[in-house]
């Protein structure tokens, strides 16, 4: 004998169509001669829906910019074909850019346009940030926090941002295959790549998500 | 019908690195906001994207192009995502669980905009007493429309299983609305 306690226990199910069809026939059956159990499984219905609506609403945060982009660019096809070589081009011009600019006397380079002083970076960031460290002696902290990576001209005085982390981890930032492949072509350009890093005392997440985004939006 | 996905997807098993470009780019944001759903963690989500667009590339030519190419491109996600929890520890926080920090859609009314923030603040309280499967599962078979079938396949369970979270989760999730009242 099918008892009301069995078929509530099967409405979370029903409500969304899951039972099978043995099941389902028999809390129809139940249904139609139970008022009470009727009225619990109409509420389940409204309920799911509800439940599923709200949970629905929430959007997740933008990606990354250039995530996919980098990707697709790691993806390419190692044949050489006519396109390869097309895109090639714009390396290849940079490639002389660069020769020129090794063999320039430093102190005949004009500063670049892009980038701004250090207290200005500090300023953007509400002046949490320690002194940066140039990448490669830079040994990623465990712990929570803000990343940010710079690009310093040659003069050492302006900083240009290219990338903004958050997370439970500073540590992980290295494992991210997008920015990996970014920092390789930044290195290949001879780019002077410095790190700093805002730590989080308190865990506060939306404190590092509000920072990080008010700092992009200062800086780039 | 074929979607414009769907010729992507063709064109790029044929070897167009332009058409895959594209179908990268429809594909990310719906793999993002499945991946971000289930892992909870946006940098994770992010790495899952990656992982994901790897193994579309890579595994193109198994693609049935008499099927709709999303459906199987976030299959796909679904696995890059359980392979990035797997490796993560237990303990993030789920998307459920910061839900009242993030804004109501601006396209609702503003009543409406007032009962889903409610009912997002209660789903918080009741995402906090869901187990990492129980989340999951709900995630993906009442957010993302997956079969019992398939979310057992991914989660490397039985149906019954799949079922049990299922009517535990959806439990947990009512009876934080219960106070709520709505339209009843």
């Amino acid at each position: 004998m099918t008892t009301c306690k069995h078929i509530r226990e099967l409405l979370p199910l029903w409500a969304g169509n899951d039972l099978t069809d043995a099941e389902s026939q028999a809390v129809a059956d139940h249904l139609g001669g139970c008022a009470d159990c009727a009225a619990e499984a109409e509420a389940w219905r409204l309920d799911l829906t509800r439940t599923v609506a709200a949970a629905a609403a929430e959007e997740p945060p933008s990606l990354p910019d250039g995530l996919v982009e980098a990707a697709v660019a790691v993806l390419r096809p190692s044949g050489t074909s006519r396109h390869r070589l097309a895109a090639l081009q714009p390396l290849a011009a940079a490639a002389v850019l660069l020769v020129l600019l090794w063999w320039s006397p430093l102190e005949h380079l004009p500063s670049t346009a892009q980038g701004v002083a250090w207290h200005e970076v500090q300023d953007a960031f509400h002046g949490c940030l320690e002194d940066p460290i140039p990448l490669t002696q830079w040994d990623a902290p465990t712990g929570a926090g803000v990343v940010a990576l710079f690009k310093r001209d040659r003069t050492g005085d302006r900083y240009e941002l290219t990338d903004c982390l958050e997370g439970d981890d500073l540590a992980a930032w290295r494992r991210y295959p997008w920015l990996q492949q970014r920092l390789r072509t930044m290195a290949d350009e001879g780019d002077d790549i410095v790190v700093a890093v805002c730590r989080d005392q308190q865990d506060d997440r939306v404190g590092r998500r509000r920072l990080r985004r008010d700092a992009l939006a200062e800086l780039r | 019908m074929t979607s414009g996905l769907d010729q992507w997807a063709r064109r790029a098993g044929g070897g167009d690195h332009d058409a895959f470009r594209r179908l990268a780019q429809g594909v990310a944001p719906h793999a993002h906001r499945l991946a971000w759903r289930l892992l909870g963690d946006a940098d994770l989500a992010a790495d899952a994207v990656q992982e994901c667009l790897v193994k579309l590339h890579r595994h193109l030519d198994r693609y049935d192009p008499r099927q709709p190419f999303l459906p199987w491109a976030m299959t796909i996600a679904g696995h890059a995502a359980r392979d990035i929890w797997r490796r993560e520890r237990s303990d993030r926080r789920a998307p459920l669980e910061h839900a009242d920090t993030l804004a109501a859609p601006a396209s609702s009314r503003p009543d409406q905009r007032a009962e889903i923030a409610q009912l997002r603040g209660d789903l918080t309280r009741a995402a906090a007493g869901m187990s990492d499967a129980q989340r999951r599962v709900f995630v993906l078979r009442d957010l993302e429309g997956w079969t019992t079938a398939e979310i057992a396949e991914l989660m490397e369970c039985t149906e019954s299983t799949v079922r049990v979270h299922l009517a535990r989760a959806r439990a947990r999730a009512r009876s934080a609305l219960a106070h709520h009242g709505g339209d009843r």
